[in-house]
């Protein structure tokens, strides 16, 4: 128990860290955009000097309504601003900086960020006190601790930011007058909650020292900006500069996980072993033996099943070590398919412009564990639409035109080869492209030997990675790794090439289904399950 | 030298000359005895603080000149140097800041035996400086340069604690005693005794204790502010305590009669003051443009200056419309001589001015953002509207701005789950519905409205005759009301097409919702029974959220618009 659950523990963090991944991602222009506020507030200042007083530079992020997540989001900024250089995806900020200002932007010392959140400022002491040991516990080696001078400054004190901030300003004058001075970025997470008499002294504060210290104020907003306006009056309000930034909104983020975590990576492989008990297995270090006891309880319930293969596993270890990679390798495979399956249905749902089809993915994806994506009414309603589109070929263009640009684009992000087939439709319809076409005549094997059209794309694509998606395809509809192909040429511009395309498309659609609903997740996991035992 | 210090000070602050040579003439001499206090009082935003700060550093600071009385130039730069170097004469404390009356009394002495902060002339000379406030009244140039000034002045941090009262009189009678060059420089010029013929005992310079934003002391030290007024009196040395603030004296005084502190009102600019003003906020490099500035100026004055008589505002608004005013000057479009085309140019903006930057919708930041990127924009707009006559140029608002403007309004939806929306539409209506409609609106003819037909019931008959009194008023002009959560929940499950159960989820979310002060709650945090609430939601914001979910609210609404 105690392996697995160290197991548990080591992917587990892997999956965090992937989710964490996938958050920061999303994130990361906002992210750079926040960067280079707090980084330019000040310089921006003195260029705008026609401003008649000072303003706090105030960034507002609406971070949406998911409280939970902001813990992550916050720290995920405060580390931005806090390293000296900027978030990885550059091209924002190269446009925005000066060139010069880029390098002093790079050399000066990174800012010092402290966040607030709303219980740990009940009141106006405890706010600053907070914000004030965050500081002081944030500075860097060579700055002298006021506090530990032996004087009797009260700790919320501005006079000891005051004077931490100028020794850490000393400390730096040794690389250079020209350094920026690095500035000081409050964050406040939870604006909503704060209370709201405290927060405005609190700016009011922040402002009146701005002079010696520069603050940057970033508050998190989970509502809209109404709330800024109701929680501070107009006297407050009038010193704040503000800037908005949107961040994903939290059902975008959902999906991005769902799909890194679920989609496109074998994690779910790893869920489903940790679901049963035979999951220690996946340390190869150990045999099975070890925990036979785990086994046998499991194996007694598949009995009826499968039991000359059960009984084999238990008394016969080495086949049961045998078969499990098989199975792994079953699973993995099935889930690449699943995935590529999935996106192709995405994909089919966004070509369509009613809005009444289109349901977010991740109630795809929960259809589809359930295994009631083939039952509902969703599927059959795409296909009707594709239907549509074989029996009234000409009312295509009108459809396509306007989709094929978006299409042309999501093109090279999509994976999936069926993308390709709307590609093609897009692009035979159109007659001004040339288009290749790639029909593969997989007819060897016997269940699914029909013509299947695997692909079209345009000729820039390299060939290559035809192949590879070929080859992904006939896995996904045959599963027997030798295939034949065979590549012929569709005229282009023909009508009637078309109408067999759409005809063709349809048909491997249906197959497809079929295929999906004979083999969904829950069926082949328990295949497996059973297998396994 | 050009200038006397005071010219130097009538000059920076148009329309306070008054003020100023009140302020002086209580101040007499640098030891002359003064009153024991000073209420300053007067708007937001008239210079209270500004003029006080640089009158005070002015004479006392060393910050350009150390007054009339001497006449050798020599002598003069002495003083000067003694006062930038020696403890600082006066303490400048903001009350917001010093929020316990401990800050106050340990922040008086530290200023009080620490030499006065450096100022910059551009301090004194750009009245950047009519503030509401203390601390912005420094360029921001300065900053920097003032930072380093203070760096190589920073003497050894000697902070003294001073927890309460009799502490601060002790303390202060320390620093009034403490005799040093600056004191002996007086005597050593003689004209001290004459003065302060009357007091025998030899009298070091007043010191003066400067309390901005003093109506907070109402609340953090109530009885701190008799005591202040009494200082002098206690201490028995020449100390002036100063208050700033924005309300009259009525209201700080307490029962017992104590002090009264003389007090000098700072009245509301006029029109040529606030000209003037406006006037040296015009950056140097467009001097040239000075004519059209200052009819510029007059312009938003008399747009703005009936809703606004706050000159921070009219100055902000001023900054960020000029370049919009000038632009197409700059490009050649309209002459300089052509007021009305420039007029009906601004129009426009100054409408979406009033709506949006006054009300800081969008920071000056955005708009100047704005206005930059949709300068294309702004030309056509602006020219069609010189064609359109007089009614178009309001609608003639530059497309980029719209554009803009959607764009914000994009930005400020926010999704909520499913149910909450629900839950919140739910408040809403309980919030705004008088309960005695209840049946009307949402009672089922199934069995499943059962449960809330009988509290609706009780609730609508004990409310009723109150209802029908106040019914002449609309609850939309009312506000919300508060509502007991039942009743919501009631409601909530009524709208709700599908059966959903009730379980500890609903109250979740009704605990964010509050949270994030969409509901309010009314009951107090000890009272776990009974719940009530307020819906704390616009109408326009519950309209969005009913259209997403598909729900039509006007058709549940009583009596709304």
């Amino acid at each position: 128990m105690e392996i697995r659950h160290d197991l548990f523990n080591r992917e587990w963090e892997l999956m965090t860290g992937r989710i964490e991944n996938v958050m920061r991602n999303m994130n990361t222009v906002v992210l750079s955009a926040i960067y280079n506020f707090v980084h330019n507030a000040y310089s921006r200042q003195s260029s705008n000097a026609a401003m008649p007083f000072l303003e706090l530079p105030t960034g507002l992020i609406f971070a949406g309504i998911n409280v939970p997540d902001h813990d992550l989001l916050f720290q995920q900024i405060a580390q931005t601003i806090s390293s000296s250089v900027p978030p990885s995806s550059g091209p924002l900020e190269a446009e925005d900086m000066e060139p010069d200002h880029n390098k002093t932007a790079s050399a000066s010392s990174a800012s010092h960020v402290v966040i607030l959140q709303s219980k740990d400022c009940t009141n106006l002491k405890s706010a600053q006190k907070s914000m004030i040991e965050q500081f002081l516990g944030l500075g860097i080696a060579g700055a002298t601790n006021p506090l530990e001078g032996g004087t009797r400054l009260q700790n919320y004190d501005m006079l000891v930011l005051e004077r931490w901030y100028q020794s850490l300003c000393e400390s730096d004058d040794g690389a250079g007058e020209e350094r920026k001075q690095p500035t000081l970025v409050v964050i406040l997470q939870d604006f909503e909650s704060f209370d709201y008499d405290t927060l405005q002294d609190f700016i009011t504060i922040c402002s009146n020292y701005q002079d010696r210290i520069p603050f940057v104020l970033l508050m998190g907003l989970a509502t809209s900006i109404d709330a800024l306006h109701q929680g501070l009056p107009k006297a407050v309000l009038s010193r704040l500069q503000t800037r908005k930034f949107q961040m994903q909104q939290s059902s975008e983020c959902l999906t991005a996980i769902i799909e890194d975590l679920f989609i496109h990576a074998n994690y779910i492989v790893m869920h489903h072993f940790y679901a049963n008990p035979l999951s220690i297995l996946c340390d190869r270090s150990l045999t099975a033996q070890s925990k036979a006891l785990d086994l046998l309880t499991y194996v007694e319930g598949k009995l009826e099943g499968d039991p000359q293969e059960a009984e084999m596993l238990i008394l016969d270890d080495e086949f049961l070590v045998q078969q499990i990679p098989d199975l792994v390798q079953g699973l993995c495979e099935y889930h690449q398919n699943f995935g590529m399956i999935f996106d192709f249905l995405w994909f089919l749902q966004t070509r369509f412009s009613i809005s009444l089809l289109k349901k977010p993915k991740r109630a795809l994806y929960f259809m589809a564990l359930e295994g009631s994506l083939i039952n509902s009414s969703h599927i059959p309603f795409l296909q009707n639409w594709l239907q549509l589109f074989k029996e009234s070929p000409r009312c295509v263009p009108k459809e396509s035109t306007a989709l094929e640009n978006a299409m042309d684009r999501e093109l090279i992000v999509v994976q999936s080869i069926r993308d390709r087939m709307g590609a093609l439709l897009d692009i035979v319809s159109e007659d001004s492209v040339t288009s290749s076409s790639e029909v593969e005549d997989n007819g060897e094997e016997a269940e699914e030997s029909s013509k299947t059209l695997s692909g079209g794309f345009v000729k820039k694509r390299k060939l290559v990675s035809l192949n590879v998606y070929a080859h992904e395809t006939d896995g996904r509809q045959t599963r027997i790794a030798k295939k034949t192909r065979e590549t012929t040429r569709i005229p282009k511009g023909a009508l009637g090439a078309y109408t067999l395309l759409v005809k063709e498309i349809d048909e491997t659609i249906s197959r497809l289904f079929r295929y999906l609903s004979s083999r969904g997740p829950d069926v082949y996991v328990s295949t497996l399950s059973t297998d396994v035992v | 030298m050009a200038t006397s210090p005071l010219q130097l000070l009538h000059e920076a602050f148009p329309g306070r000359a008054k003020q100023i040579d009140q302020i002086l003439g209580f101040m007499g001499k640098p030891w002359a005895a003064t009153p024991p206090s000073l209420l300053i009082n007067g708007n937001s935003s008239l210079g209270k603080t500004a003029v006080l700060k640089a009158t005070l550093s002015a004479m006392l600071g060393g910050g350009s000149d150390s007054g009339s009385s001497s006449t050798h130039i020599q002598s003069e730069q002495q003083l000067q140097e003694l006062r930038r170097r020696l403890p600082s004469r006066y303490a400048f404390l903001d009350c917001v800041e010093c929020h316990t009356p401990r800050l106050i009394f340990e922040h008086a002495i530290y200023q009080l035996r620490n030499p006065p902060p450096s100022q910059d002339k551009g301090s004194i000379i750009f009245p950047s400086t009519h503030t509401p406030t203390a601390g912005m009244s420094e360029k921001k140039e300065a900053t920097t340069v003032s930072r380093k000034r203070k760096r190589m002045t920073t003497s050894p941090l000697d902070w003294n604690r001073c927890e309460n009262v009799n502490d601060f009189v002790e303390w202060c009678r320390k620093i009034c005693d403490t005799k040093d060059e600056l004191d002996e420089f007086h005597e050593t010029h003689g004209n001290h005794r004459v003065v302060s013929g009357s007091i025998s005992k030899h009298q070091n310079e007043t010191r003066y204790l400067v309390l901005d934003r003093a109506e907070r002391l109402r609340d953090t030290a109530p009885t701190l502010i008799s005591v202040l007024m009494r200082l002098q009196e206690l201490t028995g040395r020449n100390i002036c305590v100063v208050l700033i603030t924005t309300i009259v004296w009525e209201k700080f005084r307490s029962k017992t009669g104590g002090y009264e502190p003389i007090v000098l009102n700072f009245p509301q600019y006029t029109k040529s003051e606030t000209v003037a003003i406006l006037r040296k906020d015009l950056p140097a490099e467009e001097e040239e443009d000075l004519d059209l500035y200052m009819r510029f100026v007059d312009l938003v004055y008399d747009v703005f200056q009936r809703n606004c008589k706050d000159l921070n505002e009219i100055r902000h608004l001023v900054a960020l419309l000029f370049p919009l005013y000038i632009k197409p000057v700059k490009e050649g479009k309209i002459q300089k001589h052509e007021g009305l085309k420039l007029h009906r140019h601004i129009q426009a903006y100054f409408v979406e001015a009033m709506d949006k930057l006054y009300l800081r919708e969008i920071s000056s930041t955005e708009w100047s953002d704005r206005t930059l990127s949709t300068a294309s924009g702004s030309l056509s707009g602006g020219s069609g509207s010189t064609g359109g006559g007089a009614g178009g140029h309001v609608s003639a608002a530059p497309g980029g701005d719209r554009a803009l403007t959607t764009a914000l309004d994009v930005q400020n939806v926010f999704d909520l789950p499913y149910y909450t929306k629900f839950i919140l539409i739910a408040s809403f209506l309980a919030s705004y519905n008088p309960p005695r409609l209840d049946m009307r609106y949402f009672a089922k003819v199934s069995s499943t409205g059962s449960k809330m037909t009988k509290r609706s019931k009780v609730a609508a008959a004990k409310k009723h005759g109150h209802d029908s009194m106040g019914s002449k008023l609309r609850q939309q002009l009312l506000g919300p009301k508060p509502f007991p959560i039942e009743r919501m929940l009631a409601i909530f499950y009524s709208i709700l097409d599908e059966e959903v159960e009730e379980n500890v989820n609903v109250h979740t979310q009704i605990a964010s919702l509050v949270s994030l002060r969409m509901l309010q709650r009314v009951t107090p945090m000890d009272k776990l029974d009974s719940i009530k609430c307020k819906c704390n939601v616009s109408y326009e914001m519950i309209k969005t959220l009913a259209k997403s979910t598909r729900f039509e609210i006007d058709k549940y609404l009583y009596d709304f618009s």
